[in-house]
C-alpha cells in the first residue's frame, strides 16, 4: 500500500503534468495559428487541402511533415500542432501509470495500461486502414 | 475543395469561439455546438466536422487538465476504470463512422441533442441519491472525497454500480467516436444519478476523460484524412480560446438564463439535425 510520501510525490506529479499539458496545448495552438497565418500569408495552402481530402493513402507521413516543415510550408505547421495536441492525452495516461506504480497499486497500473494499449491500438490500426 | 479562403477559416474560428464560450458557460463540450454549426450553417461534410471537433475536444480537455486534478475534484480511479470502456467505444465508433451512412450520423446526433436538452432541463442534485454497497467499488477503492469550494467543506462519497457505468461509458465512447462529441453529456447523468458521484466530481472527471476518449479516435480520423488543417485548426483554436474566456465569465453571468436559452437552441438544432437525417 502507498505511503503518505508516495501520495505527495504523486500529487506533485499531477500538478506538474497538468501544467505540462496546458503548455502542450498552448504550444500546439501556437503552431496551428502560426501555420494558418503562414499559409494565408504565402498562399501555399492549396497543396495541403487536396492532399488531405483522402485521395492519397497516408498523405502525411512523419518524413513528409518533416520535409514540409523545413520548407516552411504553413500546413505542415498546422499538422504538427494537431499531432502534438493529439499526443497530450497519451502523455497524461503514461504519467498516470507511473503515478499508480509509485503508489504500488498493481490493479490500477493494469487498468491504466489497458487504456494506453487501446490508444496505441488506435494509432496502429489507424495506419492499416489508411 | 481546391483551396480554403481566409474568410471561411475566420468564420469557422468565430463560430468555434462562440461554441467554446457557450459550452463552458453551460457545461457541455464544444462538439455539441461545433458539429451542427459546421454542418448546418457552413455546409461542411459531416466527416470533416467530426474530425475537427474531435481535435477540439482534446484541446479543451488537456488545456484544463491542470485544474481538474490539482483541485482534487476529479476521481482519477473512476476515470481510468471507465476509460477502458470509453476508449474502446471511441475506437469502435471511429471505424463505424465509415460504415454508418451520413444520414444515420445526423439522426444519431439529433437524438443525442434531444437527450442532452432533456438532461439539462432536469434538476441535478449536488448530493447524489444514496447508493447501495458495492463490492467492485470497494475492491478497486473507487470511493472518494473532495473539497467543495462553495460549501467550504470536504464531501465524501461512495461509488456504486460500476458495471452500469462501464456499459454507459462504452456507449458514450461510441458516440464520441461517431459524432465528435466529448461524451460527457451521456456519462455525467449516469455517474451522478446512479453511481453516487457528486455532480462537481462527475463534471471534473468527465472533462478529464473526454480528452483520452477523443485521442482514441483522433488518429483514425487523422489517417483517414478527415482532419482538414483549415477546419481543425480554427475549430481547435476557437473552442479553446472561447472556453477559456467562458470559464473566466462563469461567476459573473446568470447561468440559469443561459442554460434555459441553450436548451431551446439545442431543441431547434436537434430538429434540424434529425431533419437532415430524414431528408439529406
Amino acid at each position: 500500500m502507498s505511503e503518505p510520501t508516495d501520495d505527495r510525490i504523486v500529487e506533485r506529479m499531477e500538478i506538474v503534468i497538468g501544467t505540462l499539458l496546458r503548455w502542450g496545448v498552448m504550444a500546439s495552438l501556437a503552431l496551428v495559428i502560426a501555420g494558418t497565418a503562414m499559409s494565408f500569408a504565402t498562399g501555399r495552402y492549396a497543396h495541403a487541402t487536396t492532399a488531405l481530402t483522402g485521395g492519397t493513402a497516408h498523405p502525411w507521413t512523419f518524413a513528409a511533415i518533416g520535409h514540409a516543415l523545413l520548407d516552411w510550408r504553413g500546413p505542415a505547421f498546422i499538422i504538427a500542432g494537431l499531432l502534438l495536441l493529439i499526443s497530450t492525452p497519451i502523455l497524461r495516461v503514461v504519467v498516470s501509470i507511473v503515478g499508480f506504480a509509485i503508489q504500488r497499486d498493481a490493479a490500477f497500473v493494469a487498468v491504466t495500461a489497458v487504456v494506453l494499449a487501446l490508444l496505441i491500438v488506435s494509432f496502429l490500426i489507424g495506419v492499416a486502414h489508411g | 475543395m481546391s483551396s480554403t479562403p481566409l474568410s471561411f477559416t475566420l468564420i469557422v474560428f468565430g463560430f468555434s469561439l462562440v461554441a467554446g464560450l457557450v459550452g463552458s458557460l453551460v457545461g457541455v463540450g464544444g462538439g455539441i455546438v461545433v458539429v451542427p454549426a459546421l454542418t448546418l450553417l457552413l455546409g461542411v461534410d459531416i466527416h470533416y466536422a467530426v474530425g475537427a471537433s474531435i481535435v477540439s475536444v482534446i484541446a479543451t480537455s488537456s488545456g484544463a487538465a491542470a485544474s481538474y486534478v490539482r483541485d482534487g475534484v476529479a476521481n482519477l480511479r473512476v476515470a481510468m476504470v471507465l476509460e477502458i470502456a470509453t476508449a474502446a467505444g471511441a475506437l469502435a465508433g471511429a471505424f463505424l463512422a465509415t460504415s454508418v451512412p451520413k444520414r444515420g450520423i445526423f439522426l444519431l446526433f439529433g437524438a443525442v441533442l434531444c437527450y442532452t436538452a432533456w438532461s439539462m432541463s432536469r434538476k441535478r442534485p449536488t448530493i447524489p441519491p444514496p447508493v447501495p454497497a458495492d463490492a467492485i467499488a470497494d475492491r478497486l477503492r473507487l470511493h472518494g472525497a473532495y473539497f467543495d469550494q462553495k460549501e467550504n467543506r470536504t464531501i465524501a462519497y461512495r461509488v456504486a454500480r460500476v458495471p452500469l457505468g462501464f456499459a454507459v461509458s462504452g456507449v458514450a465512447g461510441v458516440m464520441s467516436g461517431l459524432l465528435g462529441i466529448g461524451g460527457g453529456a451521456i456519462k455525467v447523468p449516469v455517474m451522478n444519478l446512479s453511481m453516487g458521484i457528486p455532480l462537481k466530481v462527475c463534471t471534473a472527471t468527465s472533462n478529464f476523460m473526454i480528452g483520452v476518449t477523443a485521442a482514441a479516435s483522433a488518429v483514425v480520423y487523422f489517417r483517414r484524412g478527415d482532419v482538414l488543417p483549415f477546419i481543425a485548426a480554427p475549430v481547435a483554436a476557437g473552442v479553446v480560446i472561447g472556453a477559456t474566456v467562458g470559464s473566466k465569465l462563469l461567476g459573473r453571468l446568470h447561468t440559469n438564463a443561459i442554460r434555459a436559452a441553450f436548451v431551446v437552441v439545442l431543441l431547434i438544432t436537434a430538429t434540424q439535425m434529425l431533419w437532415k437525417g430524414v431528408r439529406p
